[in-house]
């Protein structure tokens, strides 16, 4: 513990000594044209800052960027041009400008795949340009615009390029840390569950396409910033410098540079900048040499420069101190956890209380029918779910198990039917019932529905616990939005301290305490399913879906597997689990469905089921023996 | 005028025609967007160049060479390039990949013939067809003619040869063809190696009527890809016919509304398409990925 | 908002784990690399400054913005080349007050932005007290008021933008020709010589192309009136709508104004399109590349220049003989202006020594030179004020004088 803090101590005095090398190192060049360079570096800082929070953080790859710089740049250099209108403003209406036809922009292609999205950004950054060209009266036209003044702060007129270099400076620092707050909290978090698995961010109740806005908004705002600083810095600005080519340039510089941390785009955009600056006289080969870096770049090292430097500079020390060989889930390991699932609920009366209300169903599913074509999945099944309880859905191969449960668990629509939720036995705020069927996917886990899947939807490129982390994200009490993040950083700070302490506890519940560190696609196969538990808890469900959760598991874990899951029917939740497992079944089950070719042939309780001719039938033909030996 | 208005509009037609068709070679088997497709039709332009001003081929010899050579390339560079990155890391990375082609073949292209326009040789006759007071340039009807046959040929390719067959199945299930023995990754690459074949093509074809110049494919290849996607991404008939649509509907604007945003209202377009109906002219969609 | 947030009651109060400290995301490594980032920086600022250049005594530095590559390439090696063979013809004769002058050539690509940037490396690094300027006329209007700031002359023999002296610069020197005065003597000669009465213009939308206006307006003012006015984008390459516009309101005369590629290439279309008119043009398509482009297409095209290398005029010929030995090849109208060019500037540093004022002043008080271009005196806007011009033709493959 006081290592950690020591080492704090130490990275805060380099962090200083860093940033006072850039505050003096305009001074040290004492050259107007080293300045000048700089400049221009500090406000490419800012605009490929900009562009990472959009591909980096959350995966869509846009390439109108330097089209928003044209508009930020437009706007400040027309505002200060015609109205005389001093800097500060004329920037931050260059800012709003620019955000403002960044949200317009994401709206419109939110919802596309990534190639699409990037070829529909291109077509918008065309038909700016084409504006820039046309508009002559206000833009210069293709000429573009000349005689910009040289921005006004109050009294001060930046026209040296030392004093604009202090100037690009100040403001690159800003959006750094701006950015830096960002990336490191829940919302940066959030930003790249989104980027990893849209899919499974919304099951977990991200509204995926608010943050997607959001986060392009807020690279275009960065544009905007840029663009105001680079329109005053010569003078002119023409459209050409805000061109398709432009842009597809940042984005080489940035997936160069690194994706993801700020830090990429620093480095990227430094390098660039000064890259180019030093190779003048082989401008010749500019594209050729670029294009290839990036080739190379994303072939060796997809992470990027910066990647390199931190995979080689050791970040992965946490990792290393857990290491992963051999990690399995086991139930030793499992018990050796202080406040393991037994501790838990002894000392816990509430608990016991709860489950007294058995007896209110949670869920009451009726008529439903779904079609595929001319298939029926499922015919017209109806039974309740008692809250509490832990229902098994088991049947045959393609009795329609996951498809029911993709019903109730709100991805797919049924033919017909409804599928109630009736939350009224469990606080005292809702009060009503209201369907399942025709909830926006975000809101599922709103309404404390959670779910796992066949197929392990994790975020890969996330840690354990930010994994976890990501399905704290809907609980308002510890959730910091921008502004907070931005102008409150101390209180941010201590929500996603709050935000990270509920998630390690639901590690130590499941049993992947030691393994937060590890990136989720490193882990095997029985802790990645126990990680989606684990992250499926966060969201604090009334009702947890599981598909098929002990598949492809040892033995061990799946005993492992069935401790947890009574532990959490304990903690009160209700438990849906689709499985072929007929032990777990056996050992959990308080209720049991069984489906055939989409019918309910059997509703009741594991004892009954034991005896009844029309499952075994179902299962085995008429090889009853083996059935009842197996209950 | 009209009629005139859209036989020249057809010119520019066969053309995005044929990069459209490229694209949806290379989204139909690998799902990825293939940025460099303009590039590789400029590259094959300048191959075209060279193999008929330096080397003095004719026009066909130089057609088929241009196509064999950018073949070639393009399935070299799937395979040591692209073909890594489909297994470990999102779509964007291979996306990502071809945009550095795009940038590297321009960069070779100055390097190797700077910044300036090349005149392609005449070696088809620069005579024009009159035809009801239509002008139909013979180069165009040869462009036409070219395109047609290609296509045709496509599609007897894709439909009745093994190779073909493989491509196909292998574009559809993976796993499913690579159990049967196709030799999937022979397969792709031979995708990516057509598309850049038929990129390379279309250079050779318009390159007389135009000039040469290394950023000669920017331009074409979005709106290739517009082409492709108002027909439906990934269907061949689909490119053709958006192709078309799009050259005549450019020349059109430029006619009859104005010339300079005639490059605005094709980008206004595939902003409608994307936006509206993704799934194009012809309506397929082509299984996504979830 | 969205649904309703349900609280499961003490879900989260169940869990009693123990409190473990935060830990706050690694910062260290971070900070490891940005002291590896700020060292390399610092060496590699270094390194450019010390690949700077310096002064050398005994000699007189002249900065030369020139488009040495991109599209206007073309115009910008024709401006180093005849600079060039000037220089060395002076240097020759023993310099300037016995200083031998040095050219420092910055390459603009043809782009403003990087004509700007070149500017600022030529005025603070290199500290040249003149600059010969940008062929481009599109990258002047970027960096001239730098110039303004700073203090530094110009003198511009080839860009023919006419906005570049219509404000209030005082440190910019064209003496090239207006592109104004070409339109207006290409209307007079189109209405006069060639009698035309169905004319049609077609002008690349740009401030570049906008001067064929200008062209219309006298064209007007004469009693022709312009059947339409077409517009077409830089290195667009297919113009067939508009000429299929012009073809149908049956022009016999077309005045384009915009740049040679576009100008070949709407020859070749004509051809193809069978659009049987007259083409002419404004100054920029005299260079080889309209010829090497549009090949037989060009042929009998008419345009406007100061300079025809055929010429039998001694002083011409040569110029013309001294180029083609230097060079390879036939000297074209950028070349020639440019050589003059060097010369108006030669005999303002001679006044003007190495003061970027009095060589300004002394730029300003040219008059009456007489140059291979014609004689040129600079205006109070710093233009260069005429006494005639050529009007040339293709005929086979080369630039001609235009005889009836």
């Amino acid at each position: 513990m006081n290592h950690s803090t020591q080492v704090s101590l130490r990275a805060r005095l380099q962090l200083i000594a860093l940033l006072a090398g850039f505050i003096v190192l305009p001074l040290l060049l004492n050259d107007r044209f080293f300045q000048h360079v700089l400049t221009t570096a500090f406000i490419y800082v800012v605009l490929i800052l900009g562009l990472n929070t959009v591909i980096g953080l959350t995966g869509q790859v846009s390439l109108s960027q330097a089209a928003l710089y044209g508009v930020g740049a437009y706007t400040s250099a027309i505002l200060a041009k015609q109205i005389s209108l001093p800097f500060p403003l004329s920037f931050a209406l260059a800012v709003c400008v620019s955000a403002s036809l960044g949200f317009l922009l994401s709206a419109c292609v939110v919802k596309m795949r990534s190639h699409y999205l990037a070829l529909a950004t291109i077509g918008f950054g065309e038909i700016l340009i084409n504006v820039f060209r046309s508009a002559e009266k206000l833009t210069g036209g293709a000429n573009g615009l000349s005689a910009i003044p040289a921005p006004r702060l109050g009294p001060w007129i930046i026209d040296t390029p030392l004093r604009y270099c202090y100037l690009a400076l100040a403001v690159a620092i800003a959006c750094y840390a701006g950015m830096f707050l960002i990336t490191h909290s829940q919302l940066g978090n959030a930003f790249r569950a989104v980027r990893d698995n849209e899919f499974a961010a919304s099951s977990l109740g991200l509204n995926t396409v608010r943050l997607k806005v959001l986060a392009f908004t807020l690279g275009a705002g960065y544009a905007g910033a840029a663009g105001a600083l680079y329109a005053h810095l010569d003078g002119f600005i023409g459209p050409e410098s805000f061109s398709t080519s432009q842009s597809i340039l940042l984005f080489c510089v940035l997936v160069v540079g690194g994706l993801g941390h700020p830090l990429g785009s620093l480095i990227g955009a430094l390098l660039f900048v000064i890259g180019q600056e030093f190779f003048r006289a082989f401008s010749h080969y500019q594209l050729l040499l670029f294009g290839s870096t990036v080739i190379i770049v994303m072939v060796f090292a997809p992470q990027g420069i910066a990647g390199l430097l931190r995979s080689m500079l050791g970040q992965g020390s946490d990792a290393a101190k857990n290491p992963l060989q051999g990690a399995t889930w086991n139930p030793n390991g499992f018990k050796a956890v202080p406040s393991g699932p037994t501790e838990i609920l002894s000392s816990d009366t509430s608990a016991l209380a709860y489950k007294n209300q058995r007896e209110s169903p949670v869920l009451v599913i009726k008529d439903l029918v779904v079609r595929y074509g001319g298939l029926i999945a499922v015919n017209d099944v109806s039974f309740n779910v008692i809250s509490g309880e832990i229902l098994c859905l088991i049947g045959p191969n393609g009795a329609g198990k996951t498809t029911l449960l993709n019903v109730i668990g709100g991805q797919q629509q049924p033919a017909q039917g409804s599928v109630m939720l009736n939350l009224s036995g469990t606080s005292a705020a809702s009060e009503k019932e209201f369907s399942v069927i025709g909830l926006q996917p975000h809101n599922l886990a709103r309404v404390g529905l959670a779910r796992t899947f066949q197929t392990s939807q994790l975020f890969s490129e996330l840690s354990t616990v930010e994994n976890v982390l990501v399905g704290q994200y809907l609980h308002r009490k510890t959730r910091t939005s921008l502004l907070t993040i931005l102008f409150l950083p101390w209180i941010a700070v201590k929500k996603d301290t709050e935000a990270r302490e509920e998630a390690e506890k639901w590690l130590r519940f499941t049993g992947l305490y030691d393994y937060r560190y590890q990136l989720a696609k490193h882990l095997p196969y029985g802790l990645r399913r126990a990680l989606e538990i684990a992250r499926c808890l966060a969201t604090n469900p009334s009702i947890l879906l599981l598909d098929e959760p002990s598949a492809g598991m040892s033995p061990s874990e799946r005993k492992s597997l069935a401790t947890l899951l009574r532990s959490i029917s304990n903690l009160g939740t209700t438990l849906i689990i689709v499985a072929h497992d007929l032990d777990l079944v056996r050992s959990l089950g308080d209720h049991v469905v069984v489906l055939d070719h989409g019918k309910v042939i059997f509703d009741g309780s594991p004892q009954d089921l034991r005896d009844s001719e029309k499952v075994i039938d179902a299962y085995l033909g008429k090889r009853r023996t083996e059935l009842q030996l197996a209950f | 005028m009209l009629t005139q208005q859209m036989l020249s509009g057809l010119a520019s037609g066969f053309i995005y025609a044929l990069l459209a068709l490229g694209f949806a070679a290379v989204y139909r088997s690998m799902r990825v967007i293939n940025f460099a497709q303009g590039d590789l039709f400029m590259t094959g332009a300048f191959v075209g160049l060279f193999l008929a001003k330096n080397l003095q081929l004719p026009f066909l010899a130089v057609l088929l060479l241009t196509g064999l050579i950018l073949l070639a390339f393009g399935m070299v560079f799937e395979r040591f390039v692209l073909a890594p990155a489909s297994s470990h890391t999102p779509e964007v990375h291979a996306m990502i990949r071809t945009v550095g082609l795009s940038v590297v073949l321009q960069g070779v292209a100055i390097i190797t013939w700077g910044t300036e326009e090349y005149r392609f040789p005449q070696l088809l006759s620069s005579a024009s067809v009159s035809l009801y007071s239509i002008s139909i340039p013979v180069n165009l009807l040869f462009v036409a003619g070219t395109s047609v046959i290609l296509l045709g040929s496509l599609v007897i390719f894709l439909r009745h040869t093994q190779l073909g067959l493989s491509m196909r199945a292998a574009s559809q299930n993976r796993l499913g063809a690579e159990v049967v023995g196709i030799n999937v990754s022979l397969a792709r690459s031979f995708a990516f190696g057509l598309s850049a074949s038929l990129a390379g093509i279309a250079g050779v074809l318009i390159a007389p009527l135009w000039y040469v110049h290394y950023s000669m494919g920017v331009m074409m290849g979005l709106k290739g890809f517009t082409a492709a996607v108002l027909g439906s991404l990934g269907s061949f008939p689909g490119a053709v016919i958006g192709g078309l649509t799009l050259g005549v509907i450019e020349n059109l604007t430029a006619g009859y509304v104005s010339s300079v945003w005639k490059d605005a209202a094709v980008f206004a377009i595939l902003i409608a398409v994307l936006t509206l109906r993704p799934q194009g002219i012809l309506g397929l969609r082509y299984k996504e990925r979830v | 908002m969205d649904g309703p947030e349900p609280e499961v009651p003490g879900l989260q109060n169940r869990l009693q784990a123990s409190q473990s400290k935060p830990r706050r995301m690694k910062t260290k490594t971070m900070k490891n690399i940005f002291k590896f980032i700020s060292g390399a920086l610092f060496v590699a600022l270094v390194a450019i400054g010390a690949c700077n250049s310096n002064t050398t005594p005994g000699q007189i530095q002249i900065g030369m913005l020139a488009p040495l590559t991109g599209n206007g390439a073309s115009f910008g090696i024709s401006q180093r080349d005849g600079v060039q063979l000037a220089l060395d013809e002076i240097n020759a004769k023993g310099g300037i007050n016995g200083l031998k002058l040095e050219l420092i050539v910055e390459d603009t690509k043809t782009e403003p932005p990087t004509a700007v940037t070149a500017t600022n490396k030529l005025i603070s690094q290199n500290k040249v007290p003149v600059i010969i300027g940008s062929a481009a006329s599109l990258d002047v209007p970027a960096y001239m008021d730098l110039l303004e700031k700073a203090h530094v002359p110009q003198i511009l023999p080839v860009a023919v933008l006419p906005k570049i002296t219509e404000g209030d610069a005082k440190w910019t020197f064209r003496s090239a020709m207006n592109d104004k005065i070409a339109a207006t003597k290409m209307a007079e000669f189109v209405v006069n010589e060639l009698q035309a009465k169905k004319v049609a213009i077609l002008l690349e939308d740009s401030a570049f192309g906008s001067t064929g206006m200008v062209f219309g307006e006298r064209l007007e003012q004469l009693g022709v009136k312009p059947l339409t006015v077409e517009k077409f984008k830089r290195g667009d390459l297919d113009m067939s709508a508009q000429l299929i516009k012009i073809k149908n309101l049956g022009a016999t005369h077309i005045q384009f104004w915009g740049y040679y590629a576009d100008y070949a290439q709407i020859a070749r279309q004509m051809k193809d399109l069978g659009v049987h008119a007259q083409l002419m043009g404004n100054q920029a398509p005299v260079t080889e590349k309209t010829i090497e482009l549009g090949g037989e297409a060009v042929e009998g095209v008419i345009d406007i220049c100061l300079f025809v290398p055929t010429s039998e005029d001694p002083k011409i010929k040569s110029f013309t003989d001294n180029f083609r030995a230097k060079y390879n090849r036939l000297p074209d109208t950028w070349a020639a202006q440019s050589y003059d060019g060097m010369y108006i500037l030669a005999e303002a540093l001679r006044q003007g020594g190495t003061d970027p004022q009095k060589i300004r002043d002394a730029l300003a008080a040219t008059k009456d030179f007489n140059g291979i271009t014609g004689t040129i005196t600079f205006n109070s806007k710093g233009d260069a004020e005429f006494r005639g011009t050529s009007v040339v033709v293709v005929r086979q493959g080369r630039f001609v004088p235009y005889k009836n």
